[in-house]
């Protein structure tokens, strides 16, 4: 299997318009959580599918969340009218979100983003009160625990 | 092959958790009283019962560092796994048998 990065590479390089969020932002920020998918909030836009499909249409991608994984069609017609594309890939989980909870619409995302250069590549990434916002208003257990890490890392800061 | 590979990871595993000591152990050192710099969010992850001593060891990495070292991470987790899953026949994760339809 391919890595998480490998995969962020790809949807760089495929030029992609995302904002790097969940628990990788978290990793970029300093959590010590670790974590398997990668999530990104990404307009579900039919030029921004096309871009997802070229970035990872090589990699198999299955539906995460149906029995058996079907494979999903690479289809952007088809794909830009979900919400949501939760994906399983030969290089890991992948899910990728119109809008994120306690923050808003992509665009409101990627203006509460920041830009790094990461692993040789230009990356926005959810600015860390805009992920613990995200964090507080998922509300499971799991989130919390994140909070709480994020919140003293920004108080580590200030 | 695949067991050397294995071994391999939990060599640098272990030789990374030693370092993560030896970093920690200094950190302590240094800081007998962390949140007498830190505000009560710091002392709210501590009372919580986050490690974080480890928070502040990865704060001293630039974004970067902290991505590779969380790749690193991964692969141990998947590599684990994977020996896991080999031991019992199954995934622990799922009731059902690995392959089962």
């Amino acid at each position: 299997m391919g890595s998480t990065l490998d995969i962020l590479s790809r949807l760089e390089a495929s030029e992609v318009d995302f904002v790097l969020v969940g628990g990788m932002a978290g990793v970029v920020h300093g959590s010590s959580q670790v974590t398997e998918d990668l999530d990104v909030c990404a307009p579900l836009s039919r030029e921004n599918v096309k871009r997802i499909i070229r970035a990872i249409g090589d990699l198999r991608p299955r539906w995460r969340m149906l029995p058996q994984n079907p494979t999903i069609p690479l289809d952007a017609a088809l794909l830009s009218t979900y919400k949501n594309l939760y994906t399983i890939t030969d290089m890991g989980q992948l899910d990728i979100l119109n809008e994120i909870t306690g923050v808003g619409s992509f665009e409101e995302v990627k203006r509460q983003s920041v830009t790094l250069s990461v692993v040789g590549m230009t990356c926005r990434v959810m600015s860390l009160d805009a992920l613990i916002r995200a964090k507080r208003a998922m509300g499971r257990p799991r989130d919390h625990q994140a909070a709480v890490e994020l919140e003293a890392i920004r108080d580590r800061r200030e | 092959m695949e067991a050397l590979s294995l071994q391999g990871a939990i060599v640098r595993m272990a030789a990374e958790v030693t370092i993560a000591s030896i970093v920690n152990q200094r950190d302590e050192r240094h800081d007998k009283s962390p949140t007498s710099r830190h505000g009560s969010a710091w002392q709210a992850a501590i009372d919580y019962g986050i490690d974080v001593s480890q928070t502040e060891y990865l704060l001293t990495l630039t974004p970067h560092e902290r991505l590779i070292r969380h790749e690193q991470a991964l692969k141990l987790v998947r590599a684990l796994r994977e020996a896991g899953i080999r031991y019992y026949g199954f995934d622990p994760r799922h009731p059902e048998p690995a392959g089962g339809e």
